[in-house]
Protein backbone atom coordinates (compact mmCIF):
# COMPACT_ATOMS: atom_id res chain seq x y z
CA UNK A 1 0.00 0.00 0.00
CA UNK A 2 1.07 2.75 -0.95
CA UNK A 3 0.20 4.94 1.61
CA UNK A 4 0.99 8.31 2.58
CA UNK A 5 0.69 11.43 3.91
CA UNK A 6 -1.74 13.47 2.85
CA UNK A 7 0.87 15.64 2.53
CA UNK A 8 1.72 18.20 0.70
CA UNK A 9 5.13 19.10 0.91
CA UNK A 10 6.56 21.51 3.26
CA UNK A 11 6.20 25.12 2.55
CA UNK A 12 9.12 25.71 0.32
CA UNK A 13 10.69 28.65 -1.35
CA UNK A 14 9.68 29.60 -4.83
CA UNK A 15 11.18 26.84 -6.88
CA UNK A 16 10.91 24.25 -4.19
CA UNK A 17 7.26 24.80 -3.77
CA UNK A 18 6.81 23.38 -7.21
CA UNK A 19 8.26 20.25 -5.82
CA UNK A 20 5.84 19.03 -3.24
CA UNK A 21 5.74 15.34 -2.48
CA UNK A 22 2.71 13.39 -3.49
CA UNK A 23 -0.07 12.94 -1.09
CA UNK A 24 0.98 9.55 -1.60
CA UNK A 25 -0.05 6.20 -1.36
CA UNK A 26 3.49 5.72 -1.16
CA UNK A 27 4.52 7.10 2.01
CA UNK A 28 1.81 6.78 4.26
CA UNK A 29 0.38 3.94 5.66
CA UNK A 30 -2.35 2.06 5.14
CA UNK A 31 -4.54 -0.52 5.82
CA UNK A 32 -6.75 -1.94 3.42
CA UNK A 33 -6.59 -5.52 2.74
CA UNK A 34 -8.01 -5.67 -0.65
CA UNK A 35 -8.39 -9.37 -0.46
CA UNK A 36 -9.89 -8.98 2.90
CA UNK A 37 -12.45 -6.66 1.50
CA UNK A 38 -16.03 -7.19 2.34
CA UNK A 39 -17.66 -10.06 0.55
CA UNK A 40 -14.62 -11.07 -1.33
CA UNK A 41 -14.85 -14.52 -2.81
CA UNK A 42 -11.20 -15.47 -2.78
CA UNK A 43 -10.15 -18.80 -1.30
CA UNK A 44 -9.88 -18.39 2.49
CA UNK A 45 -6.54 -19.00 4.13
CA UNK A 46 -6.20 -21.78 6.67
CA UNK A 47 -4.53 -20.19 9.70
CA UNK A 48 -4.93 -23.10 12.11
CA UNK A 49 -1.21 -23.76 11.82
CA UNK A 50 -0.51 -20.52 13.70
CA UNK A 51 -0.36 -20.58 17.47
CA UNK A 52 -3.18 -19.05 19.47
CA UNK A 53 -0.86 -16.30 20.64
CA UNK A 54 0.14 -15.48 17.07
CA UNK A 55 -3.47 -15.41 15.92
CA UNK A 56 -4.38 -13.00 18.70
CA UNK A 57 -1.54 -10.73 17.62
CA UNK A 58 -2.39 -10.74 13.92
CA UNK A 59 -3.90 -7.58 12.50
CA UNK A 60 -7.54 -7.87 11.51
CA UNK A 61 -6.91 -5.25 8.85
CA UNK A 62 -3.44 -5.85 7.53
CA UNK A 63 -1.66 -3.21 5.55
CA UNK A 64 -0.74 -3.93 1.97
CA UNK A 65 0.59 -2.21 -1.08
CA UNK A 66 -2.41 0.05 -1.49
CA UNK A 67 -2.09 2.96 0.81
CA UNK A 68 -4.36 5.28 2.55
CA UNK A 69 -3.27 8.51 3.99
CA UNK A 70 -4.16 8.15 7.57
CA UNK A 71 -3.50 5.58 10.22
CA UNK A 72 -5.60 3.64 12.66
CA UNK A 73 -5.54 4.32 16.38
CA UNK A 74 -2.07 3.99 17.93
CA UNK A 75 -0.48 3.54 14.51
CA UNK A 76 2.97 5.03 13.94
CA UNK A 77 4.82 5.61 10.73
CA UNK A 78 8.38 6.70 10.25
CA UNK A 79 9.51 7.47 6.75
CA UNK A 80 12.27 8.88 4.64
CA UNK A 81 11.76 10.47 1.25
CA UNK A 82 14.23 11.63 -1.33
CA UNK A 83 13.17 14.03 -4.06
CA UNK A 84 15.08 15.40 -6.99
CA UNK A 85 13.96 17.96 -9.54
CA UNK A 86 15.87 19.12 -12.59
CA UNK A 87 15.46 22.43 -14.43
CA UNK A 88 17.40 22.90 -17.64
CA UNK A 89 15.60 25.61 -19.58
CA UNK A 90 14.03 29.03 -19.15
CA UNK A 91 10.43 29.91 -19.84
CA UNK A 92 8.37 33.05 -20.00
CA UNK A 93 4.74 32.12 -19.80
CA UNK A 94 4.50 28.88 -21.75
CA UNK A 95 7.22 29.87 -24.19
CA UNK A 96 10.77 28.53 -23.95
CA UNK A 97 13.27 31.37 -23.91
CA UNK A 98 16.83 30.91 -25.12
CA UNK A 99 19.83 31.91 -23.02
CA UNK A 100 20.82 34.56 -25.58
CA UNK A 101 17.37 36.13 -25.42
CA UNK A 102 17.59 36.36 -21.63
CA UNK A 103 21.09 37.82 -21.90
CA UNK A 104 19.79 40.47 -24.28
CA UNK A 105 17.57 41.70 -21.43
CA UNK A 106 19.59 40.88 -18.28
CA UNK A 107 23.30 40.62 -17.50
CA UNK A 108 22.85 37.04 -16.25
CA UNK A 109 20.88 33.92 -17.22
CA UNK A 110 20.39 30.69 -15.30
CA UNK A 111 21.47 27.71 -17.33
CA UNK A 112 20.40 24.92 -14.98
CA UNK A 113 19.15 24.31 -11.50
CA UNK A 114 18.62 21.19 -9.41
CA UNK A 115 16.78 20.76 -6.18
CA UNK A 116 17.25 17.83 -3.86
CA UNK A 117 15.34 17.14 -0.72
CA UNK A 118 15.84 14.57 2.02
CA UNK A 119 12.79 14.43 4.20
CA UNK A 120 12.05 12.65 7.46
CA UNK A 121 8.38 11.94 8.04
CA UNK A 122 6.66 10.95 11.26
CA UNK A 123 2.99 10.09 11.65
CA UNK A 124 0.95 9.05 14.66
CA UNK A 125 -2.75 8.34 15.04
CA UNK A 126 -4.12 9.00 18.56
CA UNK A 127 -7.54 7.87 17.31
CA UNK A 128 -8.94 6.25 14.18
CA UNK A 129 -10.23 9.64 13.05
CA UNK A 130 -7.14 11.72 13.73
CA UNK A 131 -3.62 11.39 12.38
CA UNK A 132 -0.92 13.92 13.11
CA UNK A 133 2.30 14.21 11.22
CA UNK A 134 5.55 16.11 11.05
CA UNK A 135 7.91 16.49 8.11
CA UNK A 136 11.46 17.71 8.41
CA UNK A 137 13.14 18.57 5.10
CA UNK A 138 16.81 18.97 4.31
CA UNK A 139 17.21 20.86 1.04
CA UNK A 140 20.11 21.12 -1.38
CA UNK A 141 19.87 23.65 -4.22
CA UNK A 142 22.36 24.07 -7.01
CA UNK A 143 22.28 26.72 -9.74
CA UNK A 144 24.49 27.40 -12.74
CA UNK A 145 24.64 30.85 -14.32
CA UNK A 146 26.01 32.44 -17.48
CA UNK A 147 26.86 36.12 -17.50
CA UNK A 148 26.95 38.48 -20.46
CA UNK A 149 30.75 38.59 -20.05
CA UNK A 150 30.98 34.82 -20.52
CA UNK A 151 31.57 33.81 -16.91
CA UNK A 152 29.81 30.72 -15.54
CA UNK A 153 29.34 31.19 -11.79
CA UNK A 154 27.92 28.36 -9.69
CA UNK A 155 25.92 28.77 -6.50
CA UNK A 156 24.52 26.31 -4.00
CA UNK A 157 22.66 26.34 -0.75
CA UNK A 158 21.75 23.60 1.64
CA UNK A 159 20.23 23.12 5.07
CA UNK A 160 17.04 22.40 6.96
CA UNK A 161 13.90 23.72 5.31
CA UNK A 162 10.66 24.73 6.94
CA UNK A 163 9.35 22.01 9.24
CA UNK A 164 5.74 21.14 8.60
CA UNK A 165 3.09 19.85 10.97
CA UNK A 166 -0.30 18.61 9.91
CA UNK A 167 -3.42 17.10 11.39
CA UNK A 168 -5.63 14.87 9.25
CA UNK A 169 -9.15 14.52 10.55
CA UNK A 170 -11.60 12.02 9.11
CA UNK A 171 -14.84 13.82 8.33
CA UNK A 172 -16.75 11.22 6.37
CA UNK A 173 -16.43 7.49 5.86
CA UNK A 174 -15.03 4.71 7.99
CA UNK A 175 -11.23 4.64 8.39
CA UNK A 176 -11.41 0.88 9.03
CA UNK A 177 -13.53 0.05 6.01
CA UNK A 178 -11.87 -1.98 3.32
CA UNK A 179 -13.85 -0.34 0.56
CA UNK A 180 -15.70 2.92 0.13
CA UNK A 181 -15.12 6.63 0.29
CA UNK A 182 -13.69 9.02 2.80
CA UNK A 183 -13.27 12.73 3.20
CA UNK A 184 -10.39 14.02 5.29
CA UNK A 185 -9.79 17.54 6.56
CA UNK A 186 -6.18 18.74 6.38
CA UNK A 187 -5.05 21.39 8.80
CA UNK A 188 -1.36 22.14 8.85
CA UNK A 189 1.26 24.80 9.24
CA UNK A 190 4.95 25.27 8.66
CA UNK A 191 7.39 26.83 11.07
CA UNK A 192 10.00 29.18 9.60
CA UNK A 193 12.95 26.94 10.36
CA UNK A 194 14.52 27.23 6.91
CA UNK A 195 17.07 29.92 6.16
CA UNK A 196 16.20 32.84 3.86
CA UNK A 197 19.65 34.36 4.23
CA UNK A 198 21.52 32.02 1.91
CA UNK A 199 24.36 33.80 0.17
CA UNK A 200 27.62 33.19 -1.68
CA UNK A 201 30.62 35.42 -1.00
CA UNK A 202 28.35 37.76 0.91
CA UNK A 203 25.91 38.12 -1.97
CA UNK A 204 22.30 37.16 -1.24
CA UNK A 205 21.09 34.33 -3.45
CA UNK A 206 17.91 34.26 -5.51
CA UNK A 207 14.52 33.75 -3.85
CA UNK A 208 14.42 30.29 -5.40
CA UNK A 209 17.71 29.33 -3.75
CA UNK A 210 16.51 30.08 -0.23
CA UNK A 211 15.65 27.19 2.08
CA UNK A 212 12.64 28.60 3.90
CA UNK A 213 9.84 31.08 3.53
CA UNK A 214 10.66 33.01 6.68
CA UNK A 215 6.98 33.12 7.62
CA UNK A 216 4.54 30.93 9.48
CA UNK A 217 2.41 29.41 6.74
CA UNK A 218 -0.96 27.75 7.15
CA UNK A 219 -2.05 24.81 5.06
CA UNK A 220 -5.77 24.02 5.06
CA UNK A 221 -7.28 21.54 2.63
CA UNK A 222 -9.38 18.48 1.97
CA UNK A 223 -8.52 15.01 0.78
CA UNK A 224 -10.92 12.57 -0.80
CA UNK A 225 -9.97 8.89 -0.63
CA UNK A 226 -11.64 6.03 -2.40
CA UNK A 227 -10.82 2.38 -2.25
CA UNK A 228 -12.05 -0.82 -3.78
CA UNK A 229 -10.70 -4.33 -3.75
CA UNK A 230 -8.02 -3.62 -6.34
CA UNK A 231 -7.85 0.15 -6.63
CA UNK A 232 -7.19 3.12 -4.41
CA UNK A 233 -7.80 6.59 -5.74
CA UNK A 234 -8.09 10.05 -4.38
CA UNK A 235 -7.89 13.76 -4.84
CA UNK A 236 -6.54 16.49 -2.68
CA UNK A 237 -6.73 20.23 -2.60
CA UNK A 238 -4.44 22.29 -0.40
CA UNK A 239 -3.83 25.98 0.07
CA UNK A 240 -0.65 27.40 1.48
CA UNK A 241 -1.43 30.75 3.04
CA UNK A 242 1.44 32.97 4.16
CA UNK A 243 1.16 35.06 7.27
CA UNK A 244 2.89 38.42 7.54
CA UNK A 245 6.30 39.30 6.13
CA UNK A 246 9.64 37.76 6.92
CA UNK A 247 12.72 39.55 8.23
CA UNK A 248 13.79 40.37 4.68
CA UNK A 249 10.59 42.32 4.03
CA UNK A 250 8.77 39.91 1.75
CA UNK A 251 6.57 36.86 1.83
CA UNK A 252 6.27 34.14 -0.77
CA UNK A 253 3.08 33.97 -2.78
CA UNK A 254 0.20 31.83 -1.62
CA UNK A 255 0.08 28.42 -3.22
CA UNK A 256 -2.78 26.29 -4.45
CA UNK A 257 -2.46 22.66 -5.19
CA UNK A 258 -4.82 20.02 -6.57
CA UNK A 259 -3.78 16.48 -7.23
CA UNK A 260 -5.54 13.27 -8.18
CA UNK A 261 -4.16 9.76 -8.21
CA UNK A 262 -4.99 6.18 -8.96
CA UNK A 263 -3.21 3.15 -7.52
CA UNK A 264 -3.69 -0.41 -8.64
CA UNK A 265 -2.93 -3.38 -6.42
CA UNK A 266 -1.40 -5.91 -8.76
CA UNK A 267 -0.42 -8.15 -5.85
CA UNK A 268 -0.40 -7.70 -2.07
CA UNK A 269 3.16 -6.47 -2.32
CA UNK A 270 3.29 -4.52 -5.57
CA UNK A 271 1.21 -1.88 -7.28
CA UNK A 272 1.78 0.80 -9.91
CA UNK A 273 0.26 4.27 -9.62
CA UNK A 274 -0.37 7.35 -11.72
CA UNK A 275 -0.94 10.89 -10.56
CA UNK A 276 -1.75 14.33 -11.91
CA UNK A 277 -0.49 17.21 -9.82
CA UNK A 278 -1.47 20.83 -10.36
CA UNK A 279 0.36 23.66 -8.61
CA UNK A 280 -0.24 27.35 -8.89
CA UNK A 281 1.67 29.93 -6.91
CA UNK A 282 1.38 33.66 -6.64
CA UNK A 283 4.12 36.26 -7.01
CA UNK A 284 6.20 37.37 -4.04
CA UNK A 285 4.81 40.23 -2.02
CA UNK A 286 7.28 42.83 -0.87
CA UNK A 287 10.92 42.46 -1.87
CA UNK A 288 14.31 41.64 -0.45
CA UNK A 289 15.96 45.08 -0.53
CA UNK A 290 19.38 43.73 -1.53
CA UNK A 291 18.13 41.95 -4.67
CA UNK A 292 18.07 44.15 -7.78
CA UNK A 293 15.32 42.95 -10.13
CA UNK A 294 17.04 44.61 -13.09
CA UNK A 295 20.11 42.39 -12.74
CA UNK A 296 18.47 38.97 -12.61
CA UNK A 297 14.91 37.87 -13.37
CA UNK A 298 15.10 35.55 -10.33
CA UNK A 299 15.60 38.67 -8.19
CA UNK A 300 12.27 40.13 -9.36
CA UNK A 301 9.41 39.44 -6.91
CA UNK A 302 6.88 40.10 -9.66
CA UNK A 303 8.32 37.30 -11.78
CA UNK A 304 7.97 34.50 -9.26
CA UNK A 305 4.43 33.36 -9.99
CA UNK A 306 3.50 30.31 -12.01
CA UNK A 307 1.40 27.23 -12.54
CA UNK A 308 2.29 23.71 -13.55
CA UNK A 309 0.63 20.40 -14.22
CA UNK A 310 2.76 17.31 -13.69
CA UNK A 311 2.08 13.77 -14.81
CA UNK A 312 3.73 11.18 -12.58
CA UNK A 313 3.93 7.41 -12.59
CA UNK A 314 5.04 5.31 -9.64
CA UNK A 315 5.93 1.82 -8.51
CA UNK A 316 5.06 0.82 -4.99
CA UNK A 317 6.23 -2.14 -2.96
CA UNK A 318 5.15 -3.51 0.38
CA UNK A 319 6.89 -6.13 2.53
CA UNK A 320 4.12 -8.37 3.90
CA UNK A 321 6.25 -10.79 5.95
CA UNK A 322 9.52 -11.19 7.78
CA UNK A 323 11.42 -8.69 9.84
CA UNK A 324 10.77 -5.93 7.31
CA UNK A 325 6.99 -6.45 7.52
CA UNK A 326 5.23 -3.11 7.42
CA UNK A 327 7.88 -1.51 5.21
CA UNK A 328 6.95 0.24 2.01
CA UNK A 329 9.19 1.35 -0.81
CA UNK A 330 8.12 3.51 -3.66
CA UNK A 331 9.56 5.39 -6.56
CA UNK A 332 7.71 7.95 -8.63
CA UNK A 333 8.91 9.95 -11.59
CA UNK A 334 7.24 12.60 -13.67
CA UNK A 335 7.37 15.41 -16.16
CA UNK A 336 5.41 18.63 -16.49
CA UNK A 337 2.73 18.49 -19.17
CA UNK A 338 1.97 22.18 -18.77
CA UNK A 339 3.98 25.08 -17.34
CA UNK A 340 3.19 28.73 -17.31
CA UNK A 341 5.65 30.80 -15.32
CA UNK A 342 6.49 34.42 -14.94
CA UNK A 343 9.89 34.93 -16.35
CA UNK A 344 12.16 34.45 -17.93
CA UNK A 345 12.92 31.94 -15.18
CA UNK A 346 13.91 28.32 -14.82
CA UNK A 347 11.27 25.76 -15.72
CA UNK A 348 11.06 22.15 -14.61
CA UNK A 349 12.16 19.32 -16.92
CA UNK A 350 11.64 16.25 -14.79
CA UNK A 351 11.46 14.99 -11.22
CA UNK A 352 11.81 11.77 -9.30
CA UNK A 353 10.96 10.70 -5.77
CA UNK A 354 11.93 7.65 -3.75
CA UNK A 355 10.40 6.84 -0.40
CA UNK A 356 10.63 4.24 2.31
CA UNK A 357 8.36 4.04 5.30
CA UNK A 358 7.78 1.70 8.18
CA UNK A 359 4.43 1.40 9.86
CA UNK A 360 3.78 -0.21 13.22
CA UNK A 361 1.40 -0.19 16.15
CA UNK B 1 -20.19 19.22 15.95
CA UNK B 2 -18.87 16.53 13.64
CA UNK B 3 -22.42 15.83 12.51
CA UNK B 4 -22.93 19.50 11.70
CA UNK B 5 -19.72 19.56 9.70
CA UNK B 6 -20.87 16.55 7.73
CA UNK B 7 -24.26 18.08 7.00
CA UNK B 8 -22.63 21.32 5.96
CA UNK B 9 -20.22 19.57 3.65
CA UNK B 10 -22.86 17.38 2.10
CA UNK B 11 -25.17 20.28 1.49
CA UNK B 12 -22.54 22.61 0.11
CA UNK B 13 -20.63 20.10 -1.94
CA UNK B 14 -23.44 17.91 -3.15
CA UNK B 15 -21.22 15.14 -2.04
CA UNK B 16 -22.89 11.86 -1.33
CA UNK B 17 -20.60 9.52 0.49
CA UNK B 18 -21.63 5.90 0.33
CA UNK B 19 -19.16 4.87 2.98
CA UNK B 20 -18.94 1.14 3.23
CA UNK B 21 -19.17 0.21 6.88
CA UNK B 22 -17.15 -2.75 7.90
CA UNK B 23 -19.89 -4.09 10.15
CA UNK B 24 -19.75 -7.47 8.54
CA UNK B 25 -16.02 -7.74 9.00
CA UNK B 26 -13.58 -9.00 6.43
CA UNK B 27 -12.53 -12.35 5.15
CA UNK B 28 -9.23 -12.04 6.96
CA UNK B 29 -11.02 -11.36 10.23
CA UNK B 30 -12.91 -14.65 9.86
CA UNK B 31 -9.79 -16.51 8.84
CA UNK B 32 -8.31 -15.40 12.15
CA UNK B 33 -11.49 -16.33 14.03
CA UNK B 34 -11.43 -19.78 12.45
CA UNK B 35 -7.84 -20.26 13.60
CA UNK B 36 -8.68 -19.09 17.12
CA UNK B 37 -11.77 -21.31 17.24
CA UNK B 38 -9.65 -24.29 16.26
CA UNK B 39 -7.35 -23.73 19.26
CA UNK B 40 -10.29 -23.09 21.58
CA UNK B 41 -11.72 -26.51 20.73
CA UNK B 42 -8.30 -27.97 21.41
CA UNK B 43 -8.41 -26.55 24.94
CA UNK B 44 -11.98 -27.52 25.91
CA UNK B 45 -13.09 -30.83 27.42
CA UNK B 46 -16.69 -31.91 26.99
CA UNK B 47 -18.47 -34.40 29.23
CA UNK B 48 -18.81 -37.83 27.63
CA UNK B 49 -22.57 -37.30 27.43
CA UNK B 50 -22.02 -34.50 24.93
CA UNK B 51 -21.02 -36.98 22.26
CA UNK B 52 -23.69 -39.27 21.00
CA UNK B 53 -22.68 -39.18 17.40
CA UNK B 54 -20.91 -41.99 15.59
CA UNK B 55 -18.42 -41.85 13.97
CA UNK B 56 -16.73 -39.60 16.54
CA UNK B 57 -17.05 -35.97 15.47
CA UNK B 58 -17.17 -32.51 16.94
CA UNK B 59 -20.08 -30.70 15.32
CA UNK B 60 -19.63 -26.95 14.83
CA UNK B 61 -22.87 -25.15 14.03
CA UNK B 62 -22.90 -21.70 12.42
CA UNK B 63 -25.90 -19.65 13.46
CA UNK B 64 -26.96 -16.44 11.75
CA UNK B 65 -25.76 -14.57 8.67
CA UNK B 66 -22.06 -15.06 8.04
CA UNK B 67 -20.83 -13.50 4.78
CA UNK B 68 -17.50 -15.23 5.31
CA UNK B 69 -18.77 -18.61 6.50
CA UNK B 70 -16.38 -20.20 4.02
CA UNK B 71 -13.49 -18.88 6.10
CA UNK B 72 -14.84 -20.84 9.11
CA UNK B 73 -15.47 -23.88 6.96
CA UNK B 74 -11.72 -24.45 6.58
CA UNK B 75 -12.08 -26.32 9.89
CA UNK B 76 -14.21 -28.94 8.17
CA UNK B 77 -12.48 -32.33 8.19
CA UNK B 78 -9.68 -31.40 10.59
CA UNK B 79 -9.17 -33.65 13.61
CA UNK B 80 -8.96 -32.64 17.28
CA UNK B 81 -9.21 -34.78 20.39
CA UNK B 82 -9.46 -37.85 18.16
CA UNK B 83 -12.60 -36.51 16.52
CA UNK B 84 -13.22 -35.06 13.10
CA UNK B 85 -14.54 -31.48 12.96
CA UNK B 86 -17.77 -31.04 11.02
CA UNK B 87 -18.91 -27.51 10.21
CA UNK B 88 -22.56 -27.03 9.33
CA UNK B 89 -24.86 -24.06 8.92
CA UNK B 90 -27.87 -24.05 11.25
CA UNK B 91 -31.27 -22.75 10.35
CA UNK B 92 -32.57 -22.47 13.92
CA UNK B 93 -31.43 -22.60 17.51
CA UNK B 94 -32.90 -26.03 18.17
CA UNK B 95 -30.37 -27.58 15.76
CA UNK B 96 -27.63 -26.12 17.94
CA UNK B 97 -28.37 -28.61 20.72
CA UNK B 98 -27.06 -31.36 18.43
CA UNK B 99 -23.67 -29.63 18.20
CA UNK B 100 -20.70 -29.42 20.55
CA UNK B 101 -19.87 -25.89 19.39
CA UNK B 102 -22.13 -23.18 18.10
CA UNK B 103 -20.77 -20.00 16.51
CA UNK B 104 -23.32 -17.21 16.84
CA UNK B 105 -22.95 -14.46 14.24
CA UNK B 106 -23.29 -10.76 15.02
CA UNK B 107 -26.52 -10.81 13.01
CA UNK B 108 -28.07 -12.63 16.00
CA UNK B 109 -27.34 -9.75 18.36
CA UNK B 110 -31.04 -9.02 19.04
CA UNK B 111 -31.62 -12.68 19.94
CA UNK B 112 -28.52 -13.35 22.00
CA UNK B 113 -30.36 -13.58 25.35
CA UNK B 114 -32.84 -16.02 23.88
CA UNK B 115 -30.05 -18.20 22.40
CA UNK B 116 -28.15 -18.21 25.69
CA UNK B 117 -31.28 -19.27 27.54
CA UNK B 118 -32.00 -22.01 25.03
CA UNK B 119 -28.53 -23.52 25.43
CA UNK B 120 -28.20 -22.90 29.16
CA UNK B 121 -26.66 -25.89 31.01
CA UNK B 122 -26.32 -27.85 27.76
CA UNK B 123 -22.82 -29.17 26.94
CA UNK B 124 -22.59 -26.86 23.95
CA UNK B 125 -19.70 -24.40 23.73
CA UNK B 126 -21.27 -21.09 22.76
CA UNK B 127 -18.95 -18.83 20.77
CA UNK B 128 -19.97 -15.44 19.45
CA UNK B 129 -18.73 -12.11 18.16
CA UNK B 130 -21.41 -9.95 19.75
CA UNK B 131 -20.03 -7.31 22.09
CA UNK B 132 -20.64 -8.22 25.74
CA UNK B 133 -21.52 -11.84 24.90
CA UNK B 134 -19.33 -13.38 27.61
CA UNK B 135 -20.58 -10.92 30.22
CA UNK B 136 -24.18 -11.66 29.33
CA UNK B 137 -23.92 -15.43 29.86
CA UNK B 138 -22.17 -16.66 26.72
CA UNK B 139 -19.04 -18.79 27.05
CA UNK B 140 -16.55 -17.48 24.52
CA UNK B 141 -16.46 -14.22 22.62
CA UNK B 142 -14.21 -13.23 19.71
CA UNK B 143 -14.41 -9.49 19.27
CA UNK B 144 -12.36 -7.31 16.96
CA UNK B 145 -10.76 -4.50 18.92
CA UNK B 146 -7.64 -2.38 18.34
CA UNK B 147 -7.25 -4.20 15.05
CA UNK B 148 -6.77 -7.52 16.86
CA UNK B 149 -9.05 -10.38 17.84
CA UNK B 150 -9.78 -10.24 21.57
CA UNK B 151 -10.68 -13.49 23.28
CA UNK B 152 -13.16 -13.35 26.16
CA UNK B 153 -14.16 -16.39 28.20
CA UNK B 154 -16.84 -16.87 30.83
CA UNK B 155 -15.46 -19.77 32.80
CA UNK B 156 -18.39 -19.95 35.23
CA UNK B 157 -20.97 -20.39 32.47
CA UNK B 158 -18.85 -23.06 30.81
CA UNK B 159 -18.56 -24.84 34.15
CA UNK B 160 -22.34 -24.84 34.59
CA UNK B 161 -22.53 -26.73 31.31
CA UNK B 162 -19.84 -29.18 32.50
CA UNK B 163 -17.29 -27.89 29.99
CA UNK B 164 -13.76 -27.66 31.25
CA UNK B 165 -11.56 -24.93 29.82
CA UNK B 166 -7.80 -25.35 30.00
CA UNK B 167 -5.74 -22.82 31.88
CA UNK B 168 -3.67 -22.51 28.67
CA UNK B 169 -6.65 -20.86 27.03
CA UNK B 170 -7.54 -18.73 30.04
CA UNK B 171 -3.98 -17.40 30.08
CA UNK B 172 -4.50 -15.48 26.83
CA UNK B 173 -8.16 -14.60 27.41
CA UNK B 174 -10.05 -11.91 29.22
CA UNK B 175 -11.85 -14.01 31.82
CA UNK B 176 -15.34 -13.40 33.21
CA UNK B 177 -16.54 -13.12 35.89
CA UNK B 178 -13.52 -11.08 36.94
Amino acid sequence: MLIAAITMGPSLPVAAQMFAPRPDPICTTFMGDADGGAHTTSQPQDLTGLSLEDLLHEEVTPINVLGSHTHLKNGFMVGYRYMYMEMNHNQEGTRTVSESEVLSRYPVVHTSMSMEMHMAELMYAPTDDLTVMAMIPYIINRMHHLTSTGERPFASSDGIGDVEFMALYNLLGDPRAMEGHRLVLNAGFTAPTGSMDESVNGKQLEYSMQLGSGTWDFIPGFTYLGQSRRFAWGAQTLFTVRSGFNDRDYHLGNKYRVSAWLDYKLTDWFGPSVRLDWHAWDKIHGADPVLDPNRNPAFDPNKQAGARLDFLAGLNFYVPNGFLKGTRFSVEGGVPVYQNISGPNMAVDWMITGAISYTFR
Amino acid sequence: MKFLIKILLLSTMGFAVPATRAETGTQHEYELKAGVLYHIIEYVDWPASAFSNQPPTIQIGLLGDLPFANALEVLNGKSLQGRKLVVKRLSNIREATQCQVVFISSSEKPRVEEIIQELKNQPVLTVSEVEGFAERGGMVNLVAGQNRIILEVNRAVAGQSRLSISSQLLKVAKVFPR
